[in-house]
Parts: C-alpha cells; structure tokens; sequence
C-alpha cells in the first residue's frame, strides 16, 4: 500500500521544462531516493510534491487521497512534511521555540508542543542547544534543526532535500542512522541527496532525474550498473568502459 | 534565575505600581496631563504592536481605527444619548469589521506593498471623516460637552482619566502576554520570522493575521474613545492624523517590537522626550523641536537596534547572571 504517489508530473518554467512526467510511490518504511545532477529538477519534483508549486500536468495524492490545489500547508496537516535544501530556521528565535513552531500542528497547548520539540530534539542529539539562537548555529546543527523542526509535526510522509549537503563525516553517519530509524518507525521517505554512498546504503529504491526526465529507476543496484545512468553522470566514455 | 510563576509575575507587578503612583508625585496639571497622553500612547502602541509588533505587519493606518473609535462613541452620545461605555465597544466592532475586510485585501500583499495599502486606507478615511460633515462636523470636529457623570465616561477631575489610560495598558499588556505564550502568538512569530517555513510546518497564517490584525484595531479603537472623552473634543487631525500612525509604530519600534513591554517602555521615552523638548525648545526656532526629537529617535535606535526594552532586559538578565 503506497502512501505517497506522484503521477505524470509535469512542470514548465516558460520555455524550459523543469520537471516532464514524473511518477513514482513512496512506501511506508521505505526510502525512495532521487538522484541526478544539478539543475535535474529534483527539488522542483519537491516544490510539486507539497504544493510550493502547482503542476501543469499530473497529480500527487497521500494515502489514495488526491491533495489537488491544497496549499503546503494544509498539505503538511495531511501528514506531507519536506525540509527545505537552503535550511530555514526561524533564525530569531531558539532552537526549541523552532521545534515548537513544527510541534503545535499536533498538540493543543504551547506547553504540549514544548514537550514534544523536546522529545524530537532529545532524539536528535540536541537538547544542549534548546536556548542557542538558530541564527547562530553552524550549518551541521542547521540542518539537523531543519529536521527536528518538520519531524515534530508527525508526518506520514517526509520529503528530505539534501539533509546532508555540508555535514562532516561523522555527522553523516549519524544522519544515516537517525533516517533509518525514521523508516523503522513506517514513515514514507523520499530523499533528495548528492552524498552518494549515503544514497547507497540508505534507498530501498532510487530515481535518477536527467533534464526533468527521469531516465532510470530501480534498486541501487540496478541503478549503478545501468548505463543511461553511467552516462549521465560521468560521461558516455566511462560509460563505455563500464558496460 | 527561577521560572515560578511568582518571579515572573513580580517584575511587571512592580513595575505598573511604579506608574500607578507617577501621577501622584508629579502632580502638576501639566505633566498629569503628559502623563496620561504617554499610558493612552502606551496602550494604543500596545495594540499597535500586537499585529504590527507580533506578526510584523507594519500598518501605518492605525490610526484610522482610532479616529472610528473616537467619532462612533461621541457621534452615537451626540446624536441618540448612547454611552460612550457602550459606545466604545461599537466602535471597537466597526473598526475590527473594517479590519477584517482590509486585511483580507491587503495581507496577502507582502512587506511595503502591505505598509503602502495601510498607509492609503488610513488617508481615505481622515479624508472621508473631513468631508462627511453631516455626521463628523467635518474639519472642525465635534465638541461634547462637559456634564460630568461617570456613566458617560465624563469627570471633571482629569486625573481619572489617566487611570483609565493606565488601566487600559495593564489590561492591553495582560492580552499581549496570553497571546504571545499561545498557538497563535507562536504562529504570528513564524509567520514574521519566515513565511515560507510556517507553510511547510502547517501553520495558517492568513486568518491568524486578519484575526489579529482585527483584535489589534478593536484595541486600539478603544483608545480613541478615552481620547474622545479625556479631550471632550474629535477632530480629524488630532484622531486620525498620519502622525498618530507613525507615533503608535515609533513607540513600539523604539520600545521592542514584538515584545509585550516594548511599546510601553517606548510610549514613556518618547512621550518624555517630547514634553522636555517642548519645555526647552518650545519657544525657539520653529521646527527645532521635531528636529531634536527626530535626532533621539535615530540615536536611540542605531544603540539599540531591537528597541531599548529589550536592551534593558538583556542587561538585567546579565547582571542577575552574574550575581547568582
């Protein structure tokens, strides 16, 4: 049973095409990753997905539930939750007032929610950083913050773009770890990441996005010996050599 | 430092208390009458600050909702004896209905263009309260007479007056409090901090908004009705002019935006500076008074960016910090 399913998505910017019949489901306790090089359309496939954008073709529906023209943020109610590639914090105020902000979605109280953005924090090896101003994080708490805040609002459905672009190694690891407890717990994954070995060991499934097309799905086996794949990211040379 | 509720109580216990009795060790008619000009600025920055503060809507057509306030209680008292006891709260509706449907306009118009559309419906209604003279005795306002009786908010000891200001902004301070510790103050927060994360976290932001922005002109019509009274005189200079605009946002902004002490701090600071200036200045070279005052302001807010209430704060958490 899918939770999460794109159907022939379709997105033009004037003359360019961002994004041209993408389709794919997102299983509960499964990782889907979307790979591709730069400019390939993968955060607009996101921007399409939680309705920061609106298609020109095709649908996205949550739990056989068609989301239509709902806004992100009645979207992010439903249970679709992204984090965003360029993080962003609620820069004036703390680390728990953020997580907090993510909390009060599904508690009735600000005192309920504090509770909560304390529980979500506590997992993400933050509950030293409560009281820091998010402004003054350095980017590896950014991100995580990122994190702690859309977890917060429980979703069935988490969109994670580039969570770890700017995390030294050991925080990779550590952010590899935390998302597979997270498909542990049933939630429905896709994730946006250029840190291959990452990709790797985390996707049940991978997606690769060439020009907004997508040019080859599969598990990340498949995905690496397939040489449409070989070629679009190292050249048809290589791919040559590989095959 | 401790959080029980006690020790957080103290401070803004202690300080009303300490305003509560300015006016009875100045009590000169004079600074009695500053006085009770700075608390009536103080609570309408207040409300001011509440939509403007709170959410980071900057309106600058304030004071149309107070001038509302001022006309409807005193046009309803001159015309069909109603009280402006009750006639405050009428007013208070008119101006939240009028709100409702501004903001349902203008706030999915984002930063200036938002300023810009306040700023033009605060000009549309001055104009319309000069022009509409059967109802607002146009530029020349509307006199009551004084025939004190406290069921129309009438008195003949001006200094009630000053209470009533002062009880207005410890009931506006108490209502800035409850809302900036709920759901919706966090959600005005977010949508001031960023508008797009807000989205992706759920929040509503827009009936959030208009809401508040409703609340904030029915507070403030409030306000204009004890000018009304304290004044026994509207006109539409001194009720809707685009200087009250600017004096409400200035307090707010000079105090701490978004903090709820902030616009009181900064209501008592201006309104200082600006009675010592006429004092001092009043008689010499026209227009040095607003130059000097205009030269604070700009100094004040360049050594204290965020407001001198947070400034204030700031240093006496260090110094508590460092006692303990």
């Amino acid at each position: 049973m899918a939770v999460l399913k794109a159907k022939d998505l379709t997105k033009r910017f004037g003359g360019l095409t961002a994004v041209k019949d993408v389709s794919f489901e997102a299983r509960p306790g499964e990782i889907l990753s979307i790979i591709g090089p730069n400019g390939a359309g993968k955060t607009t496939v996101f921007n399409l997905l939680t309705g920061f954008i609106k298609p020109d073709i095709g649908s996205v529906s949550l739990d056989d539930h068609d989301l239509g023209s709902m806004s992100p943020e009645s979207r992010c109610r439903t249970g679709l939750a992204r984090t965003f590639q360029i993080v962003q914090p609620f820069r004036g105020l703390s680390v728990l007032d953020n997580v907090v902000m993510g909390a009060m979605l599904r508690a009735r109280s600000i005192d309920a929610a504090r509770e909560i953005a304390r529980q979500v924090l506590d997992e993400l090896d933050m509950s030293a950083l409560c009281d820091v101003y998010a402004g003054q994080l350095p980017i590896g708490d950014r991100k995580r913050l990122e994190m702690a805040k859309v977890l917060a609002t429980s979703p069935r459905a988490l969109l994670l773009d580039e969570v770890m672009g700017g995390l030294i190694p050991i925080e990779v690891k550590k952010m590899i770890g935390f998302i597979r407890r997270l498909r542990e717990r049933g939630i429905a994954l896709v994730v946006i990441e250029h840190h291959m070995s990452a990709v790797m060991q985390l996707s049940d499934h991978i997606l690769v996005l060439q020009n907004g097309r997508p040019i080859a799905t599969g598990t990340p086996a498949e995905v690496t010996r397939d040489p449409v794949v070989l070629s679009a990211y190292l050249g048809p040379n290589f791919a040559a050599i590989g095959s | 430092m401790t959080n029980s509720p006690l020790s957080a109580l103290l401070p803004p216990i202690a300080g009303f208390a300490a305003l509560a009795a300015l006016p009875l060790v100045f009590s000169d008619a004079f600074l009695v009458a500053a006085l009770t000009l700075a608390f009536l600025s103080a609570a309408a920055s207040l409300a001011w600050n509440l939509s403007g503060g709170y959410a980071g809507q900057l309106s600058l057509g304030h004071a149309a909702f107070y001038g509302i306030g001022a006309y409807v209680s005193t046009i309803l008292f001159l015309k069909a004896g109603i009280s402006p006891l009750i006639g405050m709260w009428l007013g208070a509706i008119v101006s939240a209905i009028c709100a409702v449907f501004l903001g349902a306009v203008t706030m999915r118009l984002k930063g200036s263009f938002f300023v810009m559309s306040t700023l033009a419906f605060g000009a549309v209604v001055h104009i319309s309260a000069i022009n509409l003279r059967d109802f607002t005795g146009g530029a020349s306002g509307l006199a009551i007479p004084l025939r004190p009786n406290p069921a129309n908010l009438i008195f003949a000891d001006k200094m009630v007056y000053t209470y009533i200001a002062l009880a207005l902004v410890i009931v506006f301070y108490v209502i800035t409090r409850l809302i900036a510790a709920s759901k919706v103050g966090y959600g005005l927060v977010a949508f001031r901090e960023n508008h797009d994360a807000a989205r992706a976290l759920g929040i509503r932001t827009l009936p959030l908004r208009i809401g508040v922005f409703a609340l904030s002109a029915g507070l403030i019509s409030i306000c204009g009705t004890v000018h009304a009274q304290y004044y026994l005189y509207v006109d539409p200079d001194s009720v809707m002019g685009l200087n009250l605009s600017l004096n409400f946002a200035l307090m707010a902004i000079v105090g701490g935006l978004g903090t709820a002490y902030g616009p009181i701090v900064g209501a008592l600071l201006v309104s200082i500076v600006s009675v010592v200036m006429q004092v001092y200045l009043g008689d010499q070279i026209s227009g040095l008074t607003q130059l000097a005052y205009a030269a604070i302001v700009i100094l004040v807010l360049m050594a204290a960016p965020n407001g001198l209430g947070p400034l204030t704060h700031a240093f006496l958490k260090r110094r508590a910090a460092w006692r303990s």
